[in-house]
């Protein structure tokens, strides 16, 4: 629950947050755990036969069919098709960045910050377990996961580094599709780990955005001319969102593009923070609030680079 | 990654497993260390540039007297598997994943050609690999599923 320093914290998003009650009740309801059916193995439909849970106890996540929204008294992780690799469990919205790339068998898809390896997995089935996906992470014990998850599940056309998202590369074929989910001070998450608001990790907070941006500005180097980056975070942060968005956009070798998913609520970007206005294209970017769709929260912006 | 040759590999598991050669023309092979062998699609091609920590997911250890399949490369390839198969019911299941002895019944041992590495499989799922053992007049497989899987 929020303490009085925390609810003061809290109170810089009344201004921006659709519905601030709403926001409020949800900060620390706990999520539903969702699972995503592992398509080189079975189907959604041949997952639930074999799990066996009542009607009531599930439901269809109703942007992407691989998506199974589970009761809250469920522990898939217990479930005999957790160690199959029959399926992998996944919070909702952190599906959502890999959905808005859109990454192809034919693309070559690098993911900058990659552990512990969600995003690269829903990838690698997305482009059906073919082509190319290069998974990055600055630490050698976080790959670790990424490479633990893509042997449980079967996945095989990933090749995995270690290296700091900003200093990764030069390459000598660029990128098609860049995913750039930074580290961040995770406030999203609060409905998973209540402490992210009573201890608000400082390194984040005090230098706006600074690691974020490198890292995204590395990506951009490394995507061809005509790819797509997305860029995502976890957090509600401003700092680490839409102002990291603005001064990607003026190094004026990126164009934002718009995008929507059927099923999930929106919402644009903020256009000024802290008495700084942003360019109005920053409004094309999304931000996931927990309380519109019964998430996390979640930030994203997707560009093209020109 | 250096690719290697991979016919004494592939025969390896076309003798033990009856996993036809050509199951494995759609992937490339690599040697990333002495220990074991890896595998991949052939169309992934990282671009250079990145020095590269894993490529692919393993395919068998081979530093052993007798080269095993990964638990991994059983869930990929086990679906062409024809002999050296032991299907389990539930309960067995559930005794695999925690690395206990699993009693199989003689029925069970009918895919079975003499002592060594077989293949797991449940409700069609191609689950992991162990070793038939015999004590006491009773026929046991000896689970080798990865501890940190479960």
């Amino acid at each position: 629950m929020l303490d009085s320093s925390n609810q003061k914290y809290i109170e810089r998003y009344k201004d921006i947050t659709p519905d601030w009650q709403g926001f409020l009740d949800s900060l620390f309801e706990p999520l539903p755990p969702v699972i995503w059916a592992n398509t080189f193995k079975v189907t959604p439909e041949q997952l639930l036969e074999s799990l066996s849970i009542l009607d009531s106890q599930w439901s269809m996540i109703p942007w992407d069919s691989r998506g199974i929204k589970l009761d809250s008294s469920l522990r898939p992780g217990k479930f005999l098709e957790y160690p199959m690799g029959l399926f992998n469990i996944q919070e909702e919205v952190s599906a959502l960045p890999a959905k808005v790339l859109d990454p192809k068998k034919d693309d070559l898809v690098l993911d900058i910050c990659a552990a512990p390896g969600s995003k690269t997995v829903q990838m690698a089935m997305m482009m059906e377990n073919r082509g190319t996906i290069v998974a990055n992470d600055i630490k050698a014990q976080r790959i670790k996961l990424v490479r633990m998850s893509l042997a449980r599940l079967g996945i095989m056309n990933v090749s995995t580094s270690v290296r700091s998202g900003a200093q990764l590369g030069p390459v000598d074929t660029l990128f098609d599709k860049v995913l750039v989910d930074v580290p961040c001070s995770c406030e999203g998450t609060s409905r998973k780990s209540s402490n992210v608001f009573r201890n608000p990790q400082k390194p984040f907070l005090s230098y706006r955005g600074g690691l974020q941006l490198a890292i995204l500005r590395r990506a951009v180097s490394l995507c061809r001319l005509g790819g797509r980056i997305v860029y995502s975070t976890c957090t509600y942060r401003p700092e680490e969102n839409e102002w990291v968005v603005d001064k990607i956009l003026k190094d004026n070798n990126l164009k934002i593009l718009n995008f929507k998913v059927d099923g999930l609520i929106i919402d644009p970007g903020v256009e000024s923070w802290g008495g700084e206005t942003f360019s109005k294209e920053v409004r094309k970017s999304g931000r996931i609030w927990p309380h519109r769709n019964n998430t996390g929260g979640f930030f994203v912006a997707l560009f093209e680079k020109i | 990654m250096k690719q290697i040759e991979t016919k004494k590999y592939l025969e390896v598991l076309s003798d033990r497993y009856g996993i036809p050669i050509e199951s494995f023309d759609s992937f490339k092979v690599y040697q990333p260390n002495s220990r074991y062998i890896s595998f991949c699609p052939k169309d992934h091609n990282p671009p250079d540039g990145i020095p590269l920590e894993s490529t692919g997911v393993y395919l068998m250890k081979t530093r052993i007297s007798h080269p095993k399949l990964t638990t991994t490369a059983v869930q990929i390839l086990g679906k062409y598997a024809q002999k050296n198969i032991v299907h389990l019911k539930k309960e067995q299941v559930e005794a695999y994943f925690l690395r206990k002895p699993v009693e199989i019944s003689i029925e069970q041992m009918v895919n079975v050609k003499g002592n060594g590495y077989v293949i797991a499989k449940y409700m069609n799922h191609s689950i992991g690999i162990a070793v038939v053992d015999q004590e006491f007049g009773k026929v046991y497989l000896k689970s080798l599923f990865p501890k940190n899987w479960t």
